[in-house]
């Protein structure tokens, strides 16, 4: 029963006790006195029914709130408060809700930021493990970012200062002229400037950074979102001078290829000219053909010398390396060299060690190198003087020397006798030759087996070729590996 | 007198396929393995045009040109530059700086040469002249 359903039946049951009371004073069953008892009694008894029932409400109420769960009750008809505390009870659960919903946002948001702080802190350490430069401006042209690598190309304090008051360009861009040095300060410059006609412009510079001077290219490019509205320029600096060093280099190994191709084919045009012009005696034009065949001759060895070495560096050869014996192979390379020195009189002698030497090597390439070494040692050996083919065991190592006291070479040739193309000058034209051979002999000694080559010499007196290679054989390594030690 | 012309290149094949060709021509001809030499000679005795390589050891053809305008004697004699280099060697700049008359990229025809011989000693009397 609601709040006024109590009130109006208080009120009829007064009423009712009231006319009753009444009834009774005038038919004179009761006399006035009794009557007022009865009526207050009544009264009494109505008010205190209502202050238990609001007692009860109270106390259903305050059971209700002490319900940990707080449940919405189900006693709005019954109860003197309900239609209030349902409401409040409603309203408690909406902005509880709301707060929880609240919560989860806020809980979202904290995993949203920290996982973006992890992102940010990865991106930056990638950016800082970079070679490459990488530096950010935002719209408004200052620095927003730089890695570790771009550090380099930062204006320092004196700099700045020097940049400020020394500058055409300062007046366009102030910020970036004394942010950055002046070569990509113009091409910032220049990037934001024009980002009408492209967003991304590119320059090579040089740049001399701890004393050491290199070539750099950097590329800027005008950063903007889907809405086409600017955000900055990102610019990447990358260091070239690798890349530059082998442009040059290939460069000159062209050139030189050029060179040394070009003139025995000179010699053979020019000779074969003449004789179609009918320029010689015929004894003339029999020693012209001879040395067109010489030239051809000489052609064919530079192209087989070059493309061997290419092959060889390009890795197209195929590298065997397997378990030999050095003596042995060192034993065929004279076998083939032998022949060429006694027919030029040559005193050829082979010294090899008695101790069993044992190398892991490509058989056939080292047998090339030594076969080089040894045909130049004869080449540039006159007649009647003494090549001389050794070997030895030196700690872990196998040495191999070829040592000839032919016309030696001098001494401020001996720093490039293992360039491509080099030939001493000296000795050009005792023999004839690539300038390859001993290019090759390196690049097999020195990449291919991991060994060593050098080389000593007086002009008159001799040269000698020093070669080292590890010793050892592979598989014994592996057994050793396999064979656990054996405690004493 | 027949005129005095100096080859110069490390390859004996060419400087003998040219002294032959200038020899039947009438020209004097003295060879030089390198520019050096070449330099040595040229100071005591002026050639009347010098031909030679570019690249030779010792003194190359471009070092040689500079020394060979240095002497008085030389300073205005035709020089004839051969080359094995294709582009990456700039004609134009060194045939201005060191007055270079030619510059034949080999291979070339020893026919052309002597042609060139001939018009660039022709050339220069009439100028000198």
């Amino acid at each position: 029963m609601n709040l006024s359903g109590k009130y109006w039946f208080l009120i009829l049951l007064l009423l009712t006790v009231s006319c009753v009371d009444n009834l009774l004073v005038i038919s004179q069953t009761v006399n006035p006195g009794s009557a007022l008892v009865i009526a207050l009694t009544a009264s009494l008894a109505c008010w205190a029914w209502l202050i238990k029932c609001i007692k009860n409400d109270q106390q259903q109420i305050t059971a209700c709130l002490r319900n940990p769960d707080l449940k919405r009750p189900d006693f709005q008809r019954k109860n003197f408060y309900g239609k209030v505390f349902a409401e409040a009870i409603r309203k408690m659960e909406d902005s509880d809700s709301e707060l929880t919903s609240t919560n989860q946002v806020k809980t979202m948001l904290k995993a949203r930021v920290n996982s973006l702080l992890k992102k940010e802190a990865l991106v930056e350490s990638v950016l800082d493990n970079l070679e490459t430069g990488v530096l950010i401006f935002d719209a408004k042209h200052e620095l927003e970012f730089t890695n570790q690598a771009a550090s380099a190309f930062l204006l320092t304090g004196t700099d700045q200062d020097y940049a400020s008051c020394d500058s055409s360009l300062s007046l366009g861009k102030p910020v970036v002229e004394k942010t950055v040095i002046p070569a990509l300060a113009k091409l910032l410059a220049k990037t934001i400037e024009r980002k009408e006609a492209t967003f991304r412009r590119r320059t090579e510079f040089e740049f001399t950074s701890n004393g050491v001077s290199t070539q750099y290219r950097a590329v800027a490019t005008n950063l903007s979102d889907e809405n086409q509205v600017s955000l900055g320029t990102v610019v990447v600096v990358e260091n070239i001078g690798e890349e530059t060093d082998e442009k040059t280099q290939h460069a000159e190994f062209v050139s030189s290829v050029a060179h040394e191709l070009k003139t025995p084919m000179s010699g053979i045009k020019a000779y074969i000219e003449m004789l179609l012009d009918g320029d010689c005696e015929p004894e003339e034009a029999a020693e012209l053909y001879g040395f067109i065949n010489d030239q051809i001759d000489r052609l064919t060895r530079l192209v087989n010398s070059m493309l061997n070495l290419a092959r060889i560096e390009s890795g197209v050869v195929e590298i065997k390396r397997h378990d030999h014996e050095l003596n042995d192979i060192l034993k065929t390379a004279s076998d083939v060299i032998s022949p060429t020195a006694t027919e030029k009189e040559i005193k050829f002698t082979t010294e090899l060690s008695d101790m069993y030497l044992p190398v892991h090597v490509d058989k056939d390439m080292l047998g090339q190198a030594i076969i080089n070494l040894l045909s130049n040692a004869v080449k540039y050996t006159p007649h009647g003087h003494e090549v001389r083919l050794r070997s030895r065991m030196e700690d872990t190592s196998a040495v191999i020397e070829v040592r000839d006291t032919g016309m030696g070479i001098p001494e401020n040739s001996l720093p490039h006798i293992f360039d491509r193309f080099y030939r001493v000058p000296e000795n050009n034209r005792s023999a004839a030759g690539t300038g390859l051979g001993l290019a090759l002999v390196h690049f097999i000694v020195t990449n291919v087996h991991n060994g060593s080559i050098s080389v000593q010499s007086r002009v008159n007196e001799g040269t000698c070729f020093t070669v080292t290679i590890p010793l050892g054989h592979n598989e014994q390594k592996r057994k050793k590996q396999l064979i656990p030690p054996v405690n004493a | 007198m027949n005129h005095l012309i100096y080859i110069c290149d490390d390859d004996s094949h060419i400087v003998r396929a040219i002294s032959m060709k200038l020899r039947k021509a009438g020209f004097d001809v003295e060879c030089f393995p390198d520019g050096f030499a070449c330099w040595e000679k040229s100071q005591e005795q002026a050639p009347h045009m010098i031909i030679t390589d570019l690249q030779m050891p010792r003194m190359n053809g471009l070092e040689l040109c500079e020394k060979i305008r240095q002497l008085e004697t030389t300073r205005l004699i035709p020089i004839t530059l051969l080359t094995g280099k294709g582009f990456e060697f700039d004609h134009d700049e060194y045939m201005q700086t060191l007055k270079i008359t030619n510059v034949m990229v080999k291979p070339f025809s020893p026919k052309k040469l002597l042609t060139q011989v001939q018009e660039s000693l022709n050339l220069t009397n009439d100028v000198i002249g």
